[in-house]
């Protein structure tokens, strides 16, 4: 009985078998892929709240999203200031601006932006422009106050700290794409800094760098300093500010202070930090119809996994099928040969799990890169598509074995 | 020698059970790369709908309106001048507002109904500078106050009453009252969720501070020009560009749906992940098919090798199996057709996003399916070509 027989068939014909793991393999990249897109959705939803410092969001009643949350009247941070438990509150302005491109930037081909090359420009001969000199294109901007600890990522915190000098310094984040005016028409990096352009046709310089993300709302952020964001605003706005980011005293009970923050200032909105998130998330995924497209991939996905998986055991097992009649001939049960069937089919989606996984890594990386969206390999991700696909295999092989039970040894030669 | 037995064909008949579950991956294959296609054919159609129903052959934006969300306008005057350009007829100004136009339904059950976005577009109506469906009807009702029209492929979210109710709804419009009138149809995309079309007159009631100060309808959105006949666009279009000043760009309408179609291909990030989509969606076609041709010239071999046997050449195999993956592509590609058409409503009518199945993907995906399923043959059929006849048994 102890003959590892799943293994030794899968041995066998080694050629037969590279085929059905290239063929479980695409199943599995296909289903990374659209989860992948589907979390990036998520992923971008949240990307700069995760980094912004709050226990507490205080924000207008009329919040839609992040890049387009509305003001309201900055007094009310010093009267929230007083409530009991809040430690500090730090205001920060949010807004879509429209950034001036420096510079012709030419186009780059899908293969120089996969590879991350800068594109040779040949004199004389004219590579077409992705935008010209002075084109205007959307831009995350965050106004701080220099002194408060906004970021809580450190490298992000020093940089503001440092660069921010005057009303006219940014930062940039390096993720921006490099179509709104990098020098290298790759990346936003060192030698950027000191480069002069305009927001909302006020002039600016770029102070510095940092390195975040925009999330699917705009291509490119900045940040600036909070006299700096007054200058791109309209003057009767000066006074209203974004949102309000409360930070409480320890041991405090965040839930207990919105909801008495709700109550005693009804004019604004206190929501803590994870319902934030949670708002931000399902505005991308149910109030817009990138959630339904990818949930419709996913699904998509699966189905067609699981064609490919079942294609790949029942003609494994079908030329397989004079040897396991000659088994059943033995007298070995139904039993026996259902183990070794479901076997196989779990080695077999071990075995493309690997290299499905390492595809879609590197397609993630990819997609990333080409799209500056944070496609990312969460565990999540991971035992999704490990649980999806041993029950493909496990469904698809016991399928594929009615064959053999139904089989007459006799018939079978 | 009988060279009429249809052998592909009988190999194919042969077990149809078999032939079944063969059509039913090459036909998930297929549905794939139509979905996939659709999804990226959606994004580009849908952001240029708005532009495509224009009633005009030349567009007039600002110079620094780069896609079509971009709040960027230009000056009403612009308009003037380009009426007295030769060879245009006239020059139409159509009002977007997709940024202060919140909107509100204020009847919900829950006590305060949350505020969304909703694009509101607005031109003269008599002058049919947009080509609407279904506005015929809500002439004379768009030219009461506070009222306009809504377009029913709007997000659920906005929860609009359906049916008759729609004269009940009470909302607020960037904080003012809103009456709904009836219904049109254009459809959304992936910046817009719903529409209302109103007329100029009530557009600057809502937005009073669009210009900043001076008259709300001085700025404008986009720029309608149509032409005499017997001219053609790109002629009026060039005394355009040499009648205006520079702070505007003309475009001819198919240029602009082209420059428009251009920066969703390569400049919005979600255009990078449906692309992605769509390579993955070919991929997996491809192996789906050749694992489906593969498995079933494996299954032949014997009966392969015995022809090999009796003398027949390499020729008339390449033949059969050419044969062979060609009917399979086509018998898989019907019901993979037939499902996606279904899909494509479906999700057109849940999204609002329009999915059409174009002539050109229904070709891309035929191609595409012969071509997997022939390649697929091919290289299966690489192990009989070279296997001798006694060994195969």
């Amino acid at each position: 009985m102890k003959t590892p027989l799943a293994c030794l068939n899968l041995l066998h014909n080694r050629v037969r078998t590279a085929v059905a793991i290239a063929g479980v393999t695409f199943a599995v990249v296909l289903m990374f892929m659209q989860l992948g897109f589907l979390q990036a959705v998520i992923a971008s939803a949240e990307i700069v709240y995760d980094d912004l410092n709050f226990d507490i969001c205080i924000r207008s009643k009329d919040y839609l999203l992040l890049s387009d949350a509305r003001s309201f009247p900055a007094a009310r941070l010093h009267q929230i200031e007083g409530v009991e438990g809040v430690r500090e509150v730090i205001p920060c302005d949010i807004g879509l601006q429209l950034w001036r491109i420096p510079r012709e930037m030419p186009e780059r081909t899908l293969m120089e932006q996969m590879l991350s090359i800068t594109p040779q420009t040949i004199p004389g001969a004219g590579r077409s422009l992705i935008a010209q000199q002075g084109e205007k294109r959307s831009v995350l901007v965050i106004g701080v106050r220099r002194g408060d600890r906004v970021f809580k990522d450190q490298a992000t915190h020093e940089s503001v700290q440092q660069h921010l000098l005057t009303p006219e310094h940014v930062v940039i984040d390096t993720t921006t794409r490099p179509e709104y005016g990098a020098k290298n028409s790759r990346e936003f990096g060192p030698e950027d800094v000191g480069e002069q352009t305009e927001i909302n046709g006020q002039r600016v310089i770029i102070g510095g760098l940092f390195t975040r993300g925009s999330g699917l709302a705009a291509s490119g952020t900045v940040i600036i300093n909070e006299r700096g964001f007054d200058r791109l605003i309209l003057p009767s706005d000066r006074e209203r500010v974004t949102l309000g980011l409360v930070n409480l005293k320890p041991n405090t009970d965040g839930n207990a202070v919105a909801a008495y923050l709700n109550k005693t200032f009804p004019d604004v909105e206190a929501v803590t930090r994870e319902k934030v998130i949670k708002d931000e998330t399902e505005y991308w995924t149910e109030e817009t119809n990138y959630g339904l497209i990818f949930r419709t991939g996913v699904v998509i996905a699966l189905i067609v996994g699981t064609a490919i998986v079942y294609q790949v055991l029942a003609s494994d097992i079908s030329s397989l099928l004079p040897e396991y009649a000659t088994l059943k001939a033995m007298g070995y049960g139904n039993a026996y040969l259902s183990r070794v069937v479901l076997q196989q089919a779990i080695l077999l989606a071990v075995m493309s799990l690997i290299p499905g996984w390492l595809i879609a890594v590197g397609l993630y990386a990819l997609t990333s890169s080409v799209a500056a969206i944070p496609v990312q390999m969460t565990l999540t991700n991971v035992l999704f598509v490990c649980v999806l696909t041993l029950a493909m295999c496990s469904a698809s092989g016991i399928a594929a074995m009615r064959k053999a039970f139904q089989a007459e040894p006799a018939e079978l030669f | 020698m009988r060279r009429r037995t249809a052998l592909a064909w009988n190999n194919l008949t042969h077990d149809l059970r078999r032939l079944a579950i063969a059509i039913a991956g090459v036909g998930f294959a297929a549905l794939l790369m139509f979905v996939q296609l659709g999804f990226w054919n959606s994004l580009l159609d849908s952001t240029v709908e708005v532009i495509h129903v224009m009633n005009g052959e030349v567009i007039i934006v600002s110079k620094s309106k780069y896609a079509m969300p971009a709040v960027e306008r230009f000056d009403l005057r612009r308009l003037q001048t380009a009426k007295g350009v030769d060879g245009v007829v006239t020059a139409h100004p159509v009002y977007l507002e997709g940024w202060e136009s919140l909107l509100r339904r204020t009847t919900s059950i829950a006590s305060e109904g949350k505020a969304h976005r909703i694009r509101v577009v607005a031109y003269r109506i008599d002058d049919n500078v947009l080509s609407i469906e279904g506005l015929e009807q809500h002439k004379n009702a768009l030219r009461r106050p506070q009222t306009a029209i809504v377009d029913h492929l709007s997000h659920r979210k906005f929860s609009f009453p359906v049916g008759s109710g729609l004269n009940k709804y009470r909302g607020e419009l960037a904080d003012r009252r809103i009456d709904l009138a009836g219904r049109f149809t254009l459809g959304v995309d992936f910046i817009t969720d719903g529409n209302l079309i109103m007329t100029p007159s009530n557009f600057a009631k809502y937005f009073p501070n669009r210009a900043f100060g001076a008259h709300p309808l001085s700025q404008v959105d986009v720029g309608v020009v149509t032409i005499v006949d017997g001219r053609t666009p790109i002629d009026v279009k060039n005394s355009l560009r040499l009648a205006l000043p520079d702070d505007v760009d003309v475009f001819t309408k198919e240029e602009f749906i082209a420059r428009e179609k251009h920066f969703w291909r390569t400049q919005a990030p979600v255009g990078y992940i449906f692309l992605v989509g769509m390579y993955v969606g070919f991929v997996v076609g491809v192996i789906i098919c050749y694992q489906i041709i593969h498995a079933d010239v494996s299954d032949h071999m014997p009966e392969f090798a015995t022809l090999k046997a009796m003398g027949y050449r390499n020729g008339y195999f390449f033949h059969v199996i050419l044969c062979q993956s060609l009917y399979l592509s086509l018998f898989g590609f019907v019901p993979g057709l037939a499902v996606s058409y279904l899909v494509y409503q479906g999700l057109g009518q849940w999204t609002g996003l329009i999915m059409t199945l174009k002539p050109s993907s229904l070709l891309l995906v035929l191609l595409t399916t012969i071509g997997m399923c022939s390649i697929s043959g091919l290289l299966a059929v690489r192990k009989l070509l070279t296997a001798d006849p006694a060994s195969l048994f």
